[in-house]
C-alpha cells in the first residue's frame, strides 16, 4: 500500500509540471480602439528627386491639431514609415536623404486616422561617379580586323545606381604601337559596350572608361599574330655523319603574320621529315617566332627531306645529308 | 544478544540471489563479485588506453565519427550533403553517434568516439557478468566477465573493426536479459519496465542487435524461464502423483504443467509485443525510410560470405582470431550446456557458429536465403563467443579447482596443473594483445594520412563549391569528411549510395575502385570521363594506380599538398547551385529521430543504474537495520513525490486504483481457477512419488551409452606427441611444394618478387655468375618504367619451359599485368641454370640504348593563367582566364564491337593553349536524348595553339547495370558497359568547349621511321620509333591514329598505350596493330558541331600533309599519327 501511494504521488508531479509549463504560453486580452477621424486629405511633394536628397512633404487636411499623421513611403527595398502631428490643418515632414538613396518609383502614403491620400516620386540616380574595369571578352584575339571581342563598362553613382539610359561615357584604347584611340557610348540599362578589333600589332591593348570625372582602371587584351605567312628551314650542321649517335638542328626562320608580328610563343609546329628509313613527325613550339628541333643521325647513310607545317602553312623542303661514317661531313657552325 | 545472533545469521545465509551487483553470500554490506571489479578496471585500463592509438586504423570508427560530426553540426537535420551528393541519417540507428556528438562538445570527435567505445566495453562486461549469471554459477559469471575482457573477438571488434554500435548495443541487451528473465519467471512490472528499456536503449544503438538478438539471446532466456516455471509447482497445487501415465490421468497432468507455464507464457507474450513496439517505434523513421527508399542496391561483397578454406585469410579474420583460444574450451562449453539448465542458450550457441562458418559449408546460405548476400557473416561469429562466455566461465572455474583441475592434478600432476592454468591465462591475453595490434601486422588501411592539408585547400578560394573525390584513402575518408564541410560523390556508407553508378554495382567505396574488379573500375571510369555531371573537380590521390586513368581522362595534377597527398583538377566543371536538393522527411519525424534514440538512452542509463543503486542501497540498508536498527529512520517522507503530491492525492489515486483492480484480474482468477480443478488427478491415481511426464527419458535410459573412462596421461601425451607430428608432416611438404625445385617455380617467384618490390629476393634467384652487383640491378631496373613497370598489378604468370636439360633449360614467360586503363600481357624469354641445386635465372643484358654524351639545352615555354594559385579562383570560369576559340573540323557517327562511337577531329585556332571538354549526344527519331557521355582517353585534351586532335567518345550505360550480361566478373579495365538504348539513333551532335590551361602541354616525343607493316599474324600495323628529345622521361605514351577515308573525312580514331616509358634522349621501337575498316560500320556521316569558332577557311584538309597513306586493303585512304604523353614524374 505504501508503495503504491509513491508511485501514484510521483505520476501526480509529473501531470502538475506539464500543466505548469502549459500555462507559461497564455496572454492577457488586448485593449479596443478608438474611433478614427475621417475626411479629405491632401498630400504634395516635388515629382523628381535625386538619389541620396531630403524630399520635403507637406500634408493638408481638417483633421484636429494633434492628430497623428502618418506618411508611408514604399520603395523597391521596402517601405518607410514616418509620423508627425496636424498642426493648424497641415504637417511637414521630411524624407530624410540616407531613405532616398535606391533610385526608382516610390509611392507616398499619408495618413490621420481612417483618411488616405497619395502621390508617387521618382528617384533618378545622381552624376556617375564609378566605373567598373571594363569586362573584355575573349580576352585574345588575333590580329586583323578580322577577329573581335567586346569590351562591356559598367556605370553607377555613388550610391550604386544605374545611370539613366544614354549617359555618355568614352572607352579609351592604348594599342601596342602606341596609338590611342576612343569610342564615345551610350549607356543602357547602366551598361555599355563596343566591339573591339586588333589592328596590326600584336600586343596587349589596354581597355579604360571615362564618364564626368569617373575613372575606371585599366583591362587588358591580348592580341596575337594567328596565321603565318611561309617561312623557310636551316639544319646546324648542314649535315652529320650517319654514326646514329650526333644530333643536328633544325630551325625555322622567324615566322610572322602578314603583319610581321612573330607568332605567339608555344604555338605548334610539327616537323616532317622523310629520310630512307621510313617518316619522321617531330612536334616543336615557337620562342620568338622561331621553332628547332634536334634530329639524330640515323645510322645508314642518305639524303633526309625536312618541312615544316603550322595548321596547313608549310615551310620550303630542305635537303640533308647524312654522310657515311668514312667520309665526315664538314662542321658548320 | 539475540538481535547481534538473528544479523549474523542473516548475514552468513545472505539474500536471495540478485542478477545485480550482488553475489550470493553478503560478507560486507555491498560487496560486489570481485572477479567482475577487477573485469571492469582491466577493461577500462586495457581497451580505453588502447582505442586512442589503434580507432584510426579500424574499419569503421571514422564512419561514425563523421555521424556524430554531423550531429554536432546540426542534430536534429536529417539530411547530410557531405556524401553521395547527400543521403539521409535516418538510415542508420544514432544512439552511438549522438552519445559521441554529446561528448565531443566537451572533449572533441576523436576523445568522445574513445570514451563511447570504452563506456560500451564497461557495459558488455556488466553484461556478460549478469548474463552468465542467468546460465552458471556466481563464480563461473565473474570468470565470464574477466573473459570478456581480453576475448578476441571484442578485442577485434573494438580495435580492428572499430565496430562501435555493435557492442554499444550489445551492452545494453546483455544487461537486459536477466530482467526479461525476472519477467518472465516472477511477473513483477519493474522487471518489464527495465526489459523494455534495455530494449529500447539497444534499438537506439543498433536495431539489428535487437533483431538478431531476440533470435539468439532473448529466446533461450525466456525459453528457460519457461522451462524452470514448468518444472515448478504451483502454490496450491495439487500435491498427488500419479503411480503411470494413463489416459485418465494423462490430461490433469497436463493442465497442471500448463497452468505452471500459463503466467510466464502470458508475460513472455506482454513483453514480446512490447519488445516489436520499441524497435519500431524508438527508430521509426528508420523503418519509414527503408519503406520508403528500400535499398535496392548489389549487395557488397564481404570476405565473410566466403570460404575459410579458399579464402585462409577471410577465415583468419572472421573465424580463428574472433574465436582464438575459445577453441580449446568450445567442447567443454557444448558438453557443458547441453547437459545442464543452459541447453536452450547452447542451442543458439550452435546455431550461431554455424551461420559463422559463411561460405565454407553450402548450409548457411540454403537456410538464411536471400539474407545471405547481404548479412555480414562475422556477426554470428562474434555473437557466438559471447553466448558461450557463460559456459567458458564454467570452464575456468571447472580448471580452477573443479572435476578439470582433479583429472589434470590426478593424471599430471600438481605442477602441470598450474603449468596448463598459466599458459592458458597468459595465452588468452596474449591472443587478446596481438589481436589488438592485428592491424599493425596486417595493414588494412593506408598509412594514416594528415588530412589539414586537405581541409586547408577545400577551404581556400572556395573550392568547396565543387565536390572531391578521394583515390587510396581506405576508411580515412570518413575522417576526412567529418572534417569540412565540402560534397563528395564518395562516401563510406555503402546503404545510403543514391547514384545509379553506385547502387548498381558492389562497390562499396569509389576511393579503392581497383579492389571491385570491373564494376569498380567502370564507375570509377564514369565519374572521371563525365566529372562535369557530378560537379566533380578535385580528386585527392593517395594511390598512383589510378594516375595514368586520371591524366588520360583529361585530370591534370595542381599541385601535391604537404602531407603527399597529390590534388588532381579537372577543368571547366560547373560549381554546385547554391540549394542543394535534398529529400525532406515530416517534422515529427525529425524530432523523433533528435529525441526518441537518445531519450531511450538515457531512461534506460538511469533505470538499470537506479536499479543497481537501490539494490546496493538496500542491502546496505538490510545490513544496518539487522547490526544498527536504532540508525534506521523513516525515509519515505524525503521522497520527491512527497514533496510535490500531497497525501490525499496520493490516497485518492491508490484507491482509483483498487476500485479498476478486480476488473483486470478477475477473468484471470476465473481462468486460474478452471485450471486448478482440471489438475485434479482422478481418486487412486496418486503414486506417492512424481513420474517423469517425458516418456522418453525413460526410453533413453534404457540404451547401453558408452561411458568410456576419462583419458590416461599416456594417452593424452600421446595424441600430443600425434598431432605435433602430422603438422610438422604437413608443414614440411607444404614448404616442399614451394621452394624452387623447377623453373617454373623460381620465375613465378620472381615475377611475385618484382611486382612486391622485393628486389633483393628477386636479385638472390638471379645467376650468381651472371648477374650485375646489387646496385647495378636496382640501376637497371630503374630504367624501366612505363604504364606496365611503374602502374602496373601483376595479374597472372604462365610459364612455359622450352627446352630443358640437366643444368639448363629455356622458358617462356606470359606475364599478364593489370593497369588502370587496360591489361597488358608481356612476353619474355628466359635463359636459366641449375646452381648449387637451384634454379637461376640468367639476368637481361643492360640496356644498349643510351641517350648522347651530351649537355642538352631545350628552351621550353610556360604559362601562367591567374587562376592558379592567386586565390582568384572563384567561379566555374575564372574572370582573368579565357575560352580558347576552337573549332570541329568534322564528326562522325560509327558502331565498332558492337558499341557507339562519335569520332572526329578539332583544331585549337587560339593563340593560348587549350583544356578541352567534348561532348556527344544521340538523339532519336523524335528528338528526344537517348544517351550523351564525354570523351574520354582517345583524345588530346590539352591542346597547343594551331593544335588539331582527334576525339572518339564511346558512349556508355550506367556502370555495373549490364554486367552480369554482357562481361565476365574478373577485371578487366577495357571492358564497358552498353547503353540502354531505347529507340533507333536518329541523329547526334558535338559540343566542344575549352579553357585556356597551363598545364601537361609538353610535347617532347618525336615519330620516327613510320611504317605500315604486317604483324606475324598478317594484320597490317603500324611501326615506328619513339624519340625523346626533351628533358624529361615520357612516362606513358598515347599514339592517336586518325583513319581518313577516301573523302578526307575521319573514318576512325583508336588510342594504343605504349608499355614502357621513353626516357629522355633515348628511342623505343613500338608496333600497334591498326584497325581494318569493315570492323567499323559508319551509322551517320555528320553530325551537327557546336564550339565556339567556325571558320569557313579552317576544314580536315589543313592536317593533310601530317598523314601516311595507308594499304588499299585496310579500307582506308590515309593515317595521321598524334602523340599525348603522360609524364609521371612532374
Amino acid at each position: 500500500m505504501r508503495q503504491g501511494t509513491g508511485t501514484w504521488r510521483q505520476a501526480t508531479a509529473l501531470l502538475l509540471t506539464l500543466l505548469a509549463l502549459l500555462l507559461t504560453g497564455c496572454a492577457r486580452r488586448g485593449q479596443a480602439a478608438t474611433p478614427a477621424w475621417d475626411g479629405v486629405l491632401r498630400i504634395s511633394a516635388p515629382p523628381l528627386a535625386h538619389a541620396g536628397e531630403t524630399v520635403s512633404v507637406l500634408v493638408e487636411g481638417a483633421a484636429p491639431d494633434g492628430a497623428e499623421v502618418t506618411l508611408t513611403v514604399m520603395l523597391g527595398y521596402g517601405p518607410h514609415v514616418y509620423r508627425a502631428q496636424m498642426i493648424r490643418g497641415a504637417a511637414a515632414l521630411a524624407i530624410p536623404a540616407a531613405d532616398t538613396r535606391e533610385a526608382g518609383a516610390a509611392t507616398l502614403v499619408a495618413g490621420v486616422g481612417a483618411a488616405r491620400a497619395s502621390t508617387s516620386l521618382n528617384i533618378v540616380a545622381g552624376p556617375t561617379t564609378t566605373l567598373s574595369e571594363p569586362l573584355v571578352g575573349p580576352r585574345s584575339i588575333c590580329v586583323g580586323e578580322l577577329d573581335h571581342s567586346l569590351a562591356t563598362v559598367i556605370a553607377s553613382d555613388q550610391y550604386d545606381n544605374a545611370p539613366a539610359d544614354g549617359t555618355g561615357l568614352t572607352l579609351h584604347l592604348s594599342y601596342p604601337d602606341g596609338s590611342l584611340a576612343a569610342l564615345e557610348l551610350r549607356t543602357r540599362g547602366g551598361m555599355a559596350w563596343a566591339p573591339l578589333v586588333g589592328h596590326r600589332r600584336a600586343g596587349t591593348v589596354a581597355v579604360g572608361a571615362t564618364s564626368g570625372g569617373a575613372h575606371s582602371s585599366d583591362a587588358d587584351m591580348s592580341v596575337a599574330a594567328c596565321v603565318p605567312t611561309p617561312f623557310s628551314l636551316r639544319a646546324v650542321p648542314p649535315g652529320l655523319p650517319a654514326d646514329g649517335r650526333q644530333i643536328l638542328t633544325l630551325r625555322t626562320s622567324p615566322i610572322t603574320d602578314s603583319y610581321a608580328n612573330p607568332l605567339p610563343d608555344g604555338t605548334l609546329i610539327t616537323f616532317l621529315v622523310a629520310a630512307p628509313s621510313g617518316e619522321l613527325r617531330i612536334p616543336a613550339q615557337t620562342i620568338g617566332g622561331v621553332a628547332e628541333v634536334t634530329l639524330r643521325a640515323p645510322q645508314e647513310p642518305g639524303t633526309a627531306s625536312v618541312r615544316a607545317i603550322i595548321l596547313g602553312v608549310e615551310s620550303a623542303p630542305l635537303e640533308i645529308v647524312f654522310s657515311s661514317m668514312g667520309g665526315l661531313a664538314p662542321l658548320h657552325r | 544478544m539475540d538481535t547481534t545472533r538473528t544479523a549474523t545469521a542473516r548475514l552468513r545465509r545472505g539474500p536471495p540471489r540478485l542478477i545485480a551487483l550482488l553475489p550470493p553470500a553478503l560478507t560486507t554490506p555491498i560487496q560486489v563479485n570481485p572477479q567482475l571489479l577487477l573485469a571492469l578496471a582491466l577493461a577500462l585500463a586495457y581497451h580505453c588506453s588502447l582505442s586512442f592509438f589503434t580507432f584510426g586504423r579500424t574499419y569503421d570508427a571514422f564512419v561514425h565519427i563523421f555521424f556524430a560530426d554531423h550531429y554536432a553540426r546540426a542534430w536534429f537535420d536529417h539530411w547530410d550533403y557531405r556524401w553521395y551528393t547527400g543521403f539521409t541519417m535516418t538510415s542508420y540507428p544514432p544512439g552511438s553517434q549522438q552519445t559521441i556528438a554529446l561528448l565531443a562538445k566537451f572533449v572533441g570527435l576523436r576523445t568522445g568516439f574513445v570514451f563511447t567505445q570504452t563506456f560500451a566495453v564497461l557495459m558488455v562486461t556488466v553484461g556478460a557478468y549478469r548474463f552468465a549469471c542467468v546460465w552458471a554459477s556466481e563464480e563461473a559469471a565473474g570468470y565470464a566477465a574477466l573473459l570478456a575482457v581480453f576475448s578476441s573477438s571484442i578485442t577485434e571488434t573494438i580495435h580492428v573493426f572499430g565496430q562501435l554500435p555493435t557492442m554499444f548495443s550489445l551492452g545494453f541487451l546483455l544487461n537486459t536479459l536477466p530482467f526479461v528473465y525476472r519477467w518472465v519467471r516472477e511477473g513483477k512490472l519493474r522487471y518489464l519496465y527495465l526489459a523494455w528499456v534495455g530494449n529500447a536503449a539497444t534499438t537506439a544503438g543498433h536495431h539489428v542487435t535487437t533483431l538478431f538478438g531476440a533470435i539468439f539471446f532473448v529466446a533461450p532466456v525466456i525459453v528457460l524461464a519457461l522451462v524452470e516455471s514448468l518444472r515448478e509447482p504451483h502454490p496450491g497445487e495439487p500435491s498427488a502423483h500419479p503411480a503411470t501415465l494413463t489416459w485418465a490421468n494423462l490430461r490433469p497432468v497436463l493442465v497442471r504443467r500448463v497452468r505452471r507455464v500459463l503466467p510466464s507464457t502470458i508475460r513472455a507474450g506482454v513483453y514480446g509485443v512490447g519488445l516489436v513496439a520499441l524497435l519500431l517505434l524508438v527508430v521509426l523513421p528508420y523503418w519509414l525510410w527503408s519503406k520508403a527508399d528500400p535499398i535496392t542496391q548489389v549487395s557488397i561483397p564481404h570476405a565473410s560470405r566466403d570460404s575459410f578454406i579458399k579464402n585462409i585469410n577471410a577465415g583468419l579474420v572472421f573465424w580463428l582470431v574472433p574465436y582464438g583460444l575459445t577453441l580449446v574450451g568450445l567442447p567443454y562449453a557444448f558438453y557443458k550446456g547441453m547437459t545442464t539448465k543452459a541447453w536452450p542458450m547452447t542451442l543458439s550457441l550452435a546455431m550461431l557458429v554455424f551461420l559463422g562458418t559463411g561460405g565454407t559449408t553450402p548450409f548457411p546460405k540454403l537456410l538464411l536465403g536471400g539474407a545471405f548476400d547481404v548479412l555480414t557473416l562475422d556477426r554470428f561469429t562474434f555473437w557466438a563467443t559471447i553466448t558461450v562466455l557463460p559456459l567458458l566461465g564454467e570452464f575456468v572455474r571447472s580448471l580452477r579447482h573443479g572435476n578439470l583441475a582433479r583429472y589434470v592434478r590426478e593424471q599430471f600432476g600438481y605442477s602441470m596443473l598450474r603449468i596448463v592454468q598459466t599458459s592458458l591465462l597468459i595465452s588468452y591475453v596474449v591472443m587478446s594483445v596481438w589481436t589488438s595490434s592485428l592491424t599493425q601486422f596486417r595493414k588494412f588501411q593506408p598509412a594514416a594520412i594528415d588530412v589539414d592539408p586537405i581541409v586547408t585547400f577545400l577551404a581556400k578560394d572556395e573550392h568547396w563549391r565543387w565536390r572531391y573525390m578521394t583515390l587510396g584513402f581506405g576508411d580515412q575518408v570518413a575522417w576526412l569528411g567529418s572534417q569540412t564541410t565540402a560534397t563528395s560523390v564518395d562516401g563510406n556508407y555503402h546503404s545510403a549510395r543514391r547514384l545509379p553508378e553506385l547502387t548498381s554495382t558492389p562497390v562499396e567505396r569509389l576511393e579503392g575502385a581497383k579492389y571491385s574488379g570491373i564494376p569498380g573500375i567502370g564507375s570509377l571510369q564514369q565519374f572521371m570521363a563525365v566529372p562535369d555531371k557530378y560537379n566533380l573537380k578535385f580528386i585527392f590521390s593517395n594511390d598512383q594506380f589510378y594516375d595514368p586513368l586520371l591524366y588520360f581522362s583529361g585530370w591534370h595534377r595542381l599541385q601535391r599538398l604537404e602531407n603527399g597527398i597529390m590534388v588532381w583538377e579537372r577543368a571547366d566543371i560547373p560549381a554546385l547551385p547554391e540549394v542543394l536538393p535534398r529529400k525532406e522527411i515530416p517534422s515529427f519525424q525529425r524530432v523523433m529521430w533528435g529525441l526518441v534514440p537518445m531519450g531511450a538512452l538515457i531512461i534506460a542509463m538511469l533505470s538499470m543504474g537506479a536499479y543497481t543503486a537501490r539494490h546496493l542501497l538496500r542491502a546496505r540498508r538490510r545490513w544496518k537495520a539487522e547490526t544498527e536498527p536504532e540508525l534506521l529512520g523513516d525515509r519515505t517522507q524525503s521522497s520527491l513525490g512527497h514533496w510535490l503530491v500531497p497525501d490525499w492525492a496520493a490516497r485518492r489515486g491508490w484507491a482509483l486504483f483498487h476500485i479498476l483492480h478486480p476488473y483486470i484480474t478477475g477473468p484471470w482468477r476465473w481462468v486460474d481457477g478452471l485450471l486448478l480443478r482440471w489438475s485434479a488427478l482422478p481418486p487412486g491415481s496418486d503414486g506417492g512419488r512424481p513420474v517423469p511426464w517425458q516418456f522418453w527419458q525413460i526410453w533413453l535410459e534404457r540404451i547401453p551409452w558408452p561411458r568410456p573412462a576419462a583419458p590416461t596421461a599416456r594417452q593424452v601425451r600421446s595424441m600430443i606427441i600425434l598431432g605435433i607430428a602430422l603438422l610438422g608432416t604437413a608443414y614440411g611438404i607444404s614448404r616442399y611444394l614451394k621452394a624452387a625445385r623447377t623453373p617454373t617455380a623460381v620465375l613465378q617467384a620472381y615475377y611475385d618478387d618484382l611486382d612486391f618490390r622485393r628486389f633483393d629476393a628477386a636479385y638472390a634467384r638471379l645467376d650468381p655468375l651472371a648477374r650485375p652487383t646489387y646496385d647495378q640491378y636496382l640501376i637497371n631496373l630503374s630504367l624501366q618504367g612505363g604504364l606496365v613497370a611503374s602502374y602496373g598489378k601483376l595479374a597472372n604468370v604462365a610459364v612455359d619451359v622450352r627446352q630443358t636439360s640437366q643444368i639448363a633449360a629455356t622458358a617462356e614467360v606470359t606475364a599478364t599485368w593489370i593497369t588502370a586503363l587496360k591489361t597488358y600481357p608481356t612476353y619474355r624469354t628466359h635463359e636459366m641454370h641449375l646452381r648449387d641445386g637451384a634454379w637461376t635465372i640468367t639476368p637481361d643484358p643492360p640496356e644498349t640504348d643510351r641517350p648522347a654524351e651530351m649537355f642538352v639545352r631545350r628552351p621550353e615555354v610556360a604559362w601562367n593563367t591567374p587562376a592558379a594559385g592567386s586565390g582568384a579562383d572563384l567561379g566555374p570560369v575564372p574572370p582573368a582566364s579565357d575560352r580558347p576559340e576552337i573549332q570541329v573540323l568534322s564528326s562522325r557517327l560509327v558502331r565498332h564491337d558492337m558499341r557507339y562511337s562519335v569520332v572526329g577531329e578539332l583544331v585549337n585556332l587560339d593563340a593560348d593553349p587549350g583544356d578541352l571538354t567534348v561532348t556527344a549526344i544521340l538523339f532519336d527519331p523524335k528528338s528526344a536524348e537517348l544517351s550523351r557521355y564525354n570523351a574520354q582517353s582517345v583524345i588530346s585534351h590539352k591542346l597547343l595553339p594551331r593544335e588539331i586532335t582527334p576525339f572518339r567518345v564511346d558512349f556508355e550505360g550506367v556502370a555495373g547495370t549490364m554486367i552480369t550480361k554482357t562481361l565476365s566478373p574478373s577485371f578487366d579495365p577495357t571492358a564497358f558497359t552498353p547503353p540502354d538504348l531505347s529507340s533507333p539513333v536518329a541523329s547526334f551532335v558535338v559540343y566542344a568547349k575549352a579553357v585556356v590551361t597551363q598545364r601537361d602541354l609538353r610535347r617532347d616525343l618525336s615519330l620516327y621511321n613510320l611504317r605500315i607493316t604486317r604483324d606475324d599474324a598478317g594484320y597490317a600495323a603500324l611501326s615506328g620509333t619513339l624519340y625523346n628529345h626533351g628533358t624529361v622521361e615520357a612516362t606513358i605514351p598515347e599514339l592517336l591514329l586518325t583513319y581518313y577515308d577516301q573523302g578526307g573525312q575521319v573514318a576512325w580514331v583508336d588510342a594504343r598505350f605504349v608499355e614502357r616509358s621513353v626516357r629522355q634522349q633515348t628511342s623505343l621501337d613500338f608496333s600497334v596493330r591498326l584497325t581494318p575498316r569493315d570492323q567499323v560500320e559508319t551509322l551517320r556521316d555528320s553530325g551537327a558541331g557546336y564550339s565556339n569558332q567556325r571558320s569557313a577557311g579552317v576544314t580536315s584538309a589543313i592536317s593533310r600533309d601530317e598523314r601516311l597513306a595507308l594499304p588499299p586493303d585496310l579500307g582506308y585512304d590515309s593515317l595521321r599519327v598524334s602523340l599525348n604523353t603522360f609524364n609521371g614524374g612532374t
